[in-house]
């Protein structure tokens, strides 16, 4: 079935991209996009192949949450339950630790087993979010090792709005949020609120994984004031709190606090300088018997950021910047109960110049330096970009990236589960990539289609190596014993142990097939196709062939339109090297958004149409449980209002 | 930056949590319980009428060997190491995983209560003769059916643990469930237990 269903959308694909091959473009690549190069430029002037999910696909795929939206637009991404029933992703050869999340370009403080709380960041409140493959730690240091995921948030556009939204879906899935936003004069501000809750979900056919049920809140204020062309100031503060069911007597708390404020001087059109500090506290406790809140991690980030940037003329931007990072850490995985610290600093440097009207170069360096163990690293990038003519970008580029170890993978030192010891280890040194990327975009009418080959080389992957005193083990444990001497001369009555390593060398190799049209009847078509090779069969949790493809019809009349689309994720099955596998699988989803009087919005959808449910659940299957059914409804009260003076749907 | 001058370097709003959960918390009827059971030489007495932990240590005649130790006026039940005992009280293990699945099954199992058992040689008090074949025991009640709450096989032992529900009926008839949820400490020793529990037991 699935297999028609594919047939089906790319024989509509075809037909209807080849009916209206010559029409004029319609599609995104004029939008505006910030990420790749820390300045405003289109997509088709971008020089590193950058994917944009805007507000609309956003509002259309109904997520609740950046998890939901990533595993519906990104091929390859996927999210399971895994140790202690945590959310973690799986992308492309990378996990949650090598991909670096962003909000409004800014860090996320605080993870669990590597991956950043995607609950934190409330679909509500996005314009759009910006997808950059591949490393670019020369732009945004540590972690930008397979990717940058940047979500940028709302801004108030009329004098006023107020809108609202609610959600319906399955295992009692309820999401309730509002935004109340006003532009006068210089000043606007911006409220959101959002509520989501479920009840747990127990998974089919076994097993140690399972979701619990949970409650989220999340609270948003961000206020400008434009004091005169040259100057203009932004705060924002937020509160999240998500409420875990753990067991009857027992909820996990995680809770978080931001507070931001970001200065921007513009003395001409030449020079702009932009200052920000941004708090970040990230906090996760028990809550017991309704009565006692007990603490156990918390991660605080204090970031302190300048940057400069210089156009010369119309062809030549450069940019110098420089943060300063205070990270303190305290978690019941350390030893001691005071915590740990970690004081950062950086500065980088780009040029961005047009060489001619055909070629584009971006060039860009770094240095970063951290306070444990003295880890520094120098990180480079250079991009080349050459428009054949008005339909054909070639880009090719290299781009350095580095992770460097974590107060965690330094610090730890605790009995996990009860039955294995983990260690951290201060000599670690960086993990660092070396991405290479080449690629060919085509572009008319209605059409656009490119490919991109990718090559990632990592050195020092940090992972934990497990051994045990009671065995009397290979020669490598001999040696790692022999070097963790002081590590291990108390455990010799402990059963199992872990510490924290440099690894072997990995090699992640790839391409990347997209596919898409915008037609004007109101067709919209999209096909992703990814290849991903992964050197090292036997731990990866790479699936070689992922694909995600997507057909939609709108049409609108004066008070009255619809959106109906099919969209479905392919993911190929992955074998290890020890003959274990996890099964191929396809998820479908059909929607269907209908807008009444402009601005109002309704969506109805059923997710996983074919009803697939994993025959197993490990850390690289789906959390689903079947097929499901949602409802959800917006309102966009000054678009209701102003629905006859123009303002789209 | 206003912002700083409001943020303490390593976090704000500590005033949102509490420092520990009480050990024993009075007057709540479901709780959670923190023993030191890991001396040989000790017997921690439960008090769950007037929620109360009494560990006492375990003394014996240095010619007779019968133990010679007071024990408190009332107590519910006793832990030593991982072995249990009641105050003439009866036990069952339940099929249940958690209170709370006992409770929504909406009645005790359909078994028997099994009372304590005399033992002369399984509570073992001073291990320091071990190795010449020297080990004291102290002779007690030990109930068999909570016994099983954990066993261990091989040498070094491997503990497991029944993840059972069990029933304990007090002298006075009334009922306490007990789940057992760890039996070691953050470093790893033995005999450090955390339980859940619901006094008196309803449904």
């Amino acid at each position: 079935m699935n297999r028609i269903v594919l047939a089906f959308v790319l024989t509509a694909f075809s037909n209807l991209a080849m009916a209206q091959f010559d029409r004029d473009s319609i599609n995104e690549i004029d939008e505006v996009v910030v990420t790749a190069t820390r300045t405003f430029k289109t997509l088709k002037d971008v020089p590193i192949i950058t994917r944009v999910v805007g507000a609309d696909e956003i509002k259309r795929t109904d997520a609740t949450n950046l998890q939901d939206l990533l595993q519906q637009e990104i091929p390859g991404a996927e999210f399971s339950y895994t140790m202690g029933s945590q959310p973690s992703l799986s992308f492309q050869g990378f996990s949650g630790k090598d991909v670096l999340f962003l909000v409004d370009g800014e860090r996320l403080a605080g993870e669990t087993l590597d991956n950043v709380d995607f609950t934190r960041i409330n679909m509500d409140d996005v314009e759009r979010i910006e997808i950059v493959k591949g490393a670019s730690s020369s732009l945004y240091g540590s972690n930008a090792v397979g990717g940058v995921v940047n979500v940028i948030t709302k801004k108030p556009q009329q004098p006023w709005n107020i809108m609202l939204n609610a959600k319906y879906g399955a295992h009692n899935e309820q999401r309730y949020g509002g935004t109340a936003a006003f532009k006068i004069k210089k000043f606007t501000t911006s409220t959101n609120v959002q509520k989501s809750s479920s009840d747990a979900i127990d998974f089919k056919n076994q097993s140690a994984y399972k979701a619990y049920g949970y409650n989220t809140w999340n609270i948003k204020e961000k206020l400008g004031f434009k004091f005169n062309k040259h100057f203009n100031l932004s705060g924002h503060a937020s509160y999240f709190l998500r409420e875990r069911d753990y067991s009857e007597t027992q909820i996990n708390r995680f809770r978080d606090f931001t507070g931001g404020l970001k200065g921007n001087i513009m003395f001409n059109y030449e020079n702009n300088i932009e200052l920000s500090f941004l708090y970040d506290q990230y906090d996760k406790s028990d809550y017991y018997y309704e009565q006692y809140d007990i603490l156990d991690y918390r991660n605080v980030q204090h970031t302190f950021r300048a940057l400069y940037t210089h156009q010369f003329n119309d062809d030549l931007n450069v940019i110098v910047g420089a943060d300063a990072v205070r990270d303190y850490l305290k978690t019941y995985q350390f030893a001691d109960t005071c915590g740990k610290h970690q004081y950062s600093a950086d500065l980088f440097s780009q040029v961005d110049w047009n060489i001619t009207d055909k070629w584009n170069a971006v060039g860009g360096v770094r240095y970063d330096h951290f306070s444990v163990n003295n880890n520094h690293h120098v990180t480079g990038k250079l991009g080349l970009m050459c428009k054949l003519n008005e339909n054909v970008r070639l880009r090719g580029s290299y781009a350095g990236g580095f992770r460097a170890p974590t107060l965690k993978e330094t610090g730890q030192e605790f009995l996990m589960g009860g039955f294995m010891y983990i260690y951290g280890n201060k000599e670690l040194k960086p993990e660092i990539s070396n991405n290479f990327q080449l690629s060919a975009e085509y572009s008319k009418g209605v059409f656009d289609f490119s490919v991109s080959g990718f090559y990632n080389m990592f050195d020092n992957r940090i992972s934990t190596r497990y051994d045990s005193l009671y065995f009397e083990g290979n020669p490598i444990t001999r040696q790692f014993r022999k070097t963790h001497a002081d590590k291990l001369k108390d455990c010799d009555k402990r059963d199992s142990y872990a510490i924290y390593e440099n690894m072997e060398d990995l090699q992640v190799t790839g391409v990347n097939i997209d596919l898409k049209a915008n037609f004007k009847c109101g067709v919209k078509a999209s096909l992703a196709y990814v290849y991903t090779h992964e050197s090292n069969v036997n731990s990866g949790s790479t699936r070689p062939h992922t694909a995600n493809a997507k057909l939609e019809y709108r049409h609108d009349w004066k008070n009255y339109g619809f959106n109906i689309g099919i969209s479905g994720r392919y993911l190929s099955r992955l074998d290890y090297g020890d003959d274990s596998s996890y099964e191929d699988y396809s998820i479908w989803k059909l929607s269907l958004m209908q807008y009444i009087c402009k601005g109002i919005s309704a969506n109805f959808s059923v997710d996983n149409l074919f009803n697939y449910v994993p025959k197993s659940y490990s850390v690289v299957s789906p959390s689903t449980t079947g097929t499901s059914f949602s409802l959800s409804m917006a309102v966009d009260l000054y678009k209701l209002i102003h629905r006859n003076d123009g303002a789209s749907n | 930056m206003v912002l700083v001058s409001f943020t303490s370097c390593d976090g704000v709003f500590n005033n949102l949590y509490d420092d520990e959960v009480p050990s024993v918390q009075t007057g709540m009827s479901v709780g959670k319980l923190s023993i030191n059971a890991s001396e040989y030489s000790q017997w921690v007495y439960i008090n769950f009428h007037n929620r109360t932990i009494e560990n006492i240590d375990i003394t014996t005649d240095s010619v007779t060997g019968v133990a010679n130790f007071t024990e408190p006026e009332e107590w519910d039940i006793a832990i030593h190491k991982f072995q249990v005992k009641t105050n003439n009280g009866t036990a069952i293990e339940t099929e249940y995983t958690s209170i709370a699945d006992l409770k929504s099954a909406g009645k005790l199992p359909d078994v028997s209560f099994a009372p304590d058992t005399w033992y002369e040689e399984k509570v073992i008090i001073d291990l320091s003769g071990m190795m010449s074949g020297n080990i004291k025991y102290c002779a007690s009640y030990v109930n068999d059916v909570i016994d099983n709450w954990i066993t261990s096989s091989g040498m070094p032992p491997t503990y497991t643990t029944s993840d059972k529900v069990y029933v304990v009926r007090f002298a006075d008839g009334s009922d306490v469930a007990i789940h057992f949820d760890s039996y070691m400490n953050n470093d790893g020793t033995k005999g450090f237990i955390t339980c859940s529990y619901e006094y008196p037991l309803t449904f």
